[in-house]
C-alpha cells in the first residue's frame, strides 16, 4: 500500500506570494555562489541535488491524500489537493468516463471540501464517484458544493453516477483490496479519522484533530486508531505553546503526535496540515523544535531506564510519496 | 513562604501526578522540588497545566530542576506557559581530572535571573567550580548555559 500527499496545508490553500519565491531563488544563488568558491566544479545540477525532504517547499494545497495498491485507489477528503489528483485521475479510466473514485471525508469544513468543484472525473458521464463518511449529512454537505450561486453547476447537473454511503463508527469496511474504519478524532464539528489495512500493514489518517484524548482511558474505542499501526499521519497545525494557546481551535502540535507514536510504537509519522500563514521557513522551524522535544524526551527516558521506541518523522510536502 | 512539595516520577497524560499529596488550604503559590521528576512528556505538560489552573494555583516554583527536566521545558517553552519561577537548577559535571561527578546548585538570584520588563535576563554561573574529588577545576557556566533557555522565553 502507498500513500500520497497530495494536499498538506490546512485551513486555507496557501501559495507562496512572489516576494517569498524571489527570496527563495535569492538564497539558493547566494549559496551556490558560496559553494562554487569552495569546488569551482561544482554544477548547477550537483547543488540541486538535494534528498527531496531538504527542498525547502512544502506546498499550498489544502487536506487531499491518496491510499492505494495496485488494485485499489482510495482518496481521503476533498481539499483544493484533490484537483492535480484530479488531472492525474484524467490520464486513466477516468478521462475516459470509465473511472470509480473513492472519497472518504473526515469532515465538511472548507479546507478538506473546497477543491470538489474541481474534481474534474464527477462532471463525465460514465464515471462512478462515491462518496464516504460517517456524519449523517454527508449528501447534503456535498451538494451544497455544487449550489449557485456559489458554483455555477448544479449538483443534478453532473456528469458522472454518485453515490453517498454512511460509514458505521469503527466498523471496518473492505474497498477493493483495502479495509477502512473510521475512528473519531478530537475537533469543534464531528470529524472521523481512518485507519486503511492491507496485507497486514496500517496506515492511520488522524487529521484534522486536537488529540485531546492522548491516554489509552481517554482513547477508549478510537485507541485502535494508534495501535500496530507503521505510519501515521497526523495534525501539526501549531507549535506546542500555540496550541495550548488555541485550545479547542481542533489542531494539535508535532510533540503530542510523538508522544501517541512513541507510546504505541508507531514507526514512521508525517505531519501535515500546515498552518496556512506558516512560511516554508517557519515550518522548518516547526521541524528544529520538534527535533528538540523528540531528543530531550529520547534522553530523559532513556536515562531514568524506561522503554524508548524511537520514531523517524517528518514534516510532509505536497507530492510526498510514501509506502506502508 | 509556603512548603515545597516533591513531586516524582513521569508527568505524562496518565496523570500520576494527580495523587501528589497537597496540604489543603493550598496558597496561590505551589512550591514543587522538581529533582525526582524522570521525564515531562507533552500531553503531561498539557494535563498538568489544567490541574494546577484547577487547584487555583498563579504561581508555581519550582526547585532543583535537573538538566535533563530542563531540556524537555525548554523545548516546550513550558516555563514561560506556566508561569513558572525556577528557584534552583541542579547542575551535575563530570570532573574533566579524575572524572568524579561534581554537583552544582545553581540558584535564582544569584546565579541567574529571568528578563522582566525592568531588567535583562542574566546567567552569573561561577566560570569553574572545584572538583572535591581532586581539588582539579571545572568549567562550568561553558557546558550549561544551554538549560537556561527559559530565561528568554517569554509569554
Ligand atoms: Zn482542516
Ligand atoms: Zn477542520
Ligand atoms: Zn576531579
Amino acid at each position: 500500500m502507498k500513500v500520497k500527499m497530495w494536499g498538506v496545508r490546512g485551513s486555507l490553500p496557501a501559495a507562496p506570494a512572489r516576494s517569498q519565491a524571489f527570496s527563495k531563488v535569492k538564497k539558493a544563488l547566494e549559496s551556490f555562489v558560496k559553494q562554487q568558491k569552495n569546488n569551482p566544479q561544482l554544477s548547477v545540477d550537483e547543488f540541486l541535488n538535494l534528498p527531496e525532504s531538504q527542498q525547502p517547499c512544502y506546498g499550498g494545497h489544502t487536506s487531499c491524500v491518496e491510499v492505494f495498491t495496485d488494485k485499489t485507489q482510495l482518496i481521503v477528503d476533498g481539499g483544493s489537493g484533490i484537483r492535480p489528483l484530479a488531472e492525474h485521475l484524467m490520464a486513466g479510466p477516468c478521462g475516459m468516463g470509465k473511472g470509480e473514485a473513492h472519497i472518504f471525508m473526515t469532515h465538511f469544513h472548507w479546507d478538506h471540501l473546497i477543491g470538489l468543484p474541481f474534481f474534474i472525473p464527477i462532471f463525465i458521464p460514465g464515471n462512478r464517484v462515491h462518496f464516504y463518511a460517517v456524519q449523517e449529512d454527508l449528501e447534503q454537505n456535498i451538494r451544497r458544493m455544487f449550489t449557485k450561486p456559489n458554483f455555477p453547476v448544479p449538483f443534478e447537473a453532473l456528469g458522472a453516477q454518485i453515490f453517498f454511503h454512511s460509514m458505521e463508527p469503527r466498523k471496518p469496511q473492505m474497498i477493493g483490496d483495502i479495509q477502512v474504519t473510521p475512528y473519531q478524532l478530537d475537533h469543534p464539528d464531528p470529524c472521523w479519522g481512518y485507519r486503511f489495512e492491507h496485507q497486514g500493514r496500517a496506515y492511520s489518517h488522524c487529521v484534522d484533530s486536537e488529540a485531546l484524548r492522548v491516554s489509552r482511558d481517554d482513547l477508549g474505542l478510537d485507541l485502535p486508531l494508534y495501535q500496530n499501526c507503521n505510519v501515521m499521519v497526523f495534525d501539526a497545525q501549531y507549535t506546542f505553546e500555540e496550541a495550548i494557546e488555541k485550545t479547542n481551535w481542533g489542531h494539535s502540535s508535532a510533540p503530542i503526535g510523538l508522544d501517541l507514536a512513541m507510546r504505541e510504537k508507531i514507526p514512521k509519522v508525517y505531519f501535515m496540515h500546515h498552518d496556512p500563514s506558516a512560511s516554508d521557513e517557519h515550518i522548518a522551524y516547526l521541524q528544529r523544535r520538534t527535533e528538540d522535544y523528540y531528543q530531550a524526551r529520547l534522553k530523559a527516558l532513556r536515562d531514568s531506564g524506561s522503554d524508548v521506541f524511537e520514531v523517524d518523522w517528518e514534516f510532509a510536502w505536497d507530492g510526498l510519496v510514501f509506502d506502508v | 513562604m509556603s512548603e515545597t512539595v516533591a513531586i516524582q516520577g513521569h508527568i505524562d497524560e496518565s496523570g500520576t501526578f494527580k495523587s501528589l499529596k497537597l496540604k489543603s488550604g493550598l496558597s496561590k503559590e505551589l512550591q514543587l522540588d522538581f529533582s525526582q521528576v524522570k521525564s515531562i512528556s507533552a500531553g503531561g505538560l498539557r494535563l498538568f497545566q489544567v490541574w494546577l489552573a484547577e487547584l487555583g494555583v498563579e504561581q508555581l516554583v519550582l526547585h532543583r530542576c535537573s538538566q535533563g527536566i530542563l531540556d524537555q521545558l525548554n523545548s516546550l517553552k513550558a516555563i514561560s506557559q506556566l508561569k513558572a519561577r525556577v528557584a534552583s537548577v541542579e547542575l551535575s559535571l563530570k570532573c574533566p581530572h579524575c572524572s568524579s561527578g561534581v554537583d552544582y546548585l545553581a540558584q535564582r538570584g544569584q546565579d541567574y535571573l529571568e528578563g522582566s520588563v525592568v531588567h535583562r535576563e542574566s546567567l552569573d554561573l561561577p566560570q569553574e567550580i572545584s572538583c572535591p574529588g581532586c581539588g582539579g577545576q571545572v568549567p562550568l557556566e561553558s557546558e550549561v548555559s544551554s538549560y537556561f533557555a527559559f530565561l528568554k522565553h517569554r509569554n
